[in-house]
């Protein structure tokens, strides 16, 4: 990776440019419904004029489809900005969070209903299909080091991470304030990264 | 002397025939699913005529609803008794393993778990809360002795449990014989235990 490239001026306003648009629109959606958003609104609430947005955007689709998955895209960055010896242990650690975040953390309204253009959308199916990739080859990367249990078969592992995390009904208990948001989101965090582990106490 | 309250012959046909209506609609869901049953079929089976099936159930959804939840309610109860004189350790093992093995194993039971309407019909949701509460309990009660972690609320416990349950979808993994059934289950009970299990000391 160019060190120089990455923080050069040009570069960086680019990016942080191009997130600004990014959190309006996320913004936008939060307040008015997909429904509502145009172009001009997200312009406007980003202090950019609408050539602009073009630069940064081909249309509302795209916008919206990358507000969706910047989400993903910022762990991905994470990801691979782990220094060479990371374990793979800690890799599926931080990549158990991003379902987690998505469906439960601050953002959570915005992730929960998207609407049938978002879903039905290769990029949005070839984004989920990455994150589920790459856990279940950070499983066998891990078992193959000994840190993951051998005795549990990864593609089967992935699904219940999926299950577990997709499950939206938790958000009940923040709603009725048994939990917090942190504490939902540590919580089941903490159960899944253990249940993996090669060593434990059985119960 | 114990005073028993003597019920009528009108209140008992009425019971009678409740019942062996929600048993034939439970035989025939547990057949042909929600989709393919009808009115028709479960009068017939039940050997009413449709207008009296009619003046119990107003329609297919609401027969299902309680055909379902009565059938969660009867399983629960039947599993309280048949774990009584288990350690709390015993009965969560017992719990998990049965609960995944139904739905793994069972392809008889292809309509055992239900889809939309039904999962989301508040009757049924007050029947599935009724056992994850108990699960809760029994998780509550495991915390406290040590069993499994004392940092996880025990009703995310059991909904977690409720989520695996209601989200399994492992088919395709199956037939594509990348696993067996047995091994799915054996991975999934393994997995769900260590979810719970308390820190090394």
């Amino acid at each position: 990776m160019n060190d120089q490239e990455e923080t050069s001026p040009r570069r960086k306003s680019r990016e942080t440019r191009r997130k600004a648009i990014l959190r309006a629109t996320r913004a936008l959606v939060i307040e008015i419904g997909y429904d509502g958003l145009s172009l001009d609104l997200v312009a406007a609430r980003s202090n950019l004029t609408k050539p602009t947005l073009y630069k940064y955007f081909q249309d509302k689709d795209d916008l919206l489809l990358s507000a969706y998955l910047e989400m993903v895209d910022t762990w991905e960055i994470a990801k691979a900005k782990l220094p060479q010896n990371t374990s793979a242990y800690e890799r599926l650690s931080l990549m158990i969070r991003i379902p987690l975040d998505v469906n439960f953390g601050e953002d959570h309204a915005l992730y929960a209903s998207p609407p049938p253009e978002i879903l039905s959308h290769p990029k949005f199916a070839a984004a989920q299909s990455r994150v589920r990739q790459g856990i279940a080859d950070t499983l066998v990367a891990g078992q193959a080091s000994g840190e993951i249990d051998r005795d549990i078969n990864p593609l089967v592992t992935v699904q219940l991470f999926f299950a577990i995390t997709g499950f939206r009904p938790f958000q009940r208990l923040v709603d009725s304030g048994e939990l917090t948001t942190e504490e939902l989101i540590g919580q089941l965090h903490k159960m899944l990264v253990r249940a993996v582990r090669s060593t434990s106490n059985q119960i | 002397m114990r005073k028993v309250e003597k019920i009528g012959v009108r209140e008992r046909q009425r019971i009678a025939r409740e019942h062996a209506i929600l048993e034939a609609a439970r035989q025939i869901l547990m057949e042909s699913g929600f989709e393919a049953m009808t009115m028709e079929a479960v009068a017939e089976r039940a050997i009413v005529t449709k207008p009296t099936l009619y003046a119990y159930f107003p329609n297919k959804l609401e027969l299902a609803v309680t055909s379902y939840s009565s059938m969660v309610r009867r399983t629960h109860e039947r599993r309280i008794l048949e774990e009584a004189n288990l350690t709390t350790k015993e009965r969560i093992h017992l719990r998990i393993r049965r609960g995944i093995e139904t739905k793994i194993l069972s392809d008889r039971l292809v309509y055992a778990f239900p889809g939309e309407p039904i999962r989301s019909h508040p009757e049924f949701l007050k029947a599935i809360d009724m056992t994850t509460d108990y699960l809760a309990d029994l998780f509550a009660r495991a915390s406290a002795e040590g069993i499994v972690d004392r940092s996880i609320h025990p009703k995310l416990m059991a909904q977690s449990f409720v989520a695996l349950l209601g989200n399994l979808n492992f088919e395709r993994l199956i037939d594509s014989e990348q696993t067996t059934a047995e091994a799915t289950v054996d991975t999934l009970v393994r997995l769900f235990l260590r979810m719970l299990e308390s820190e090394p000391k």
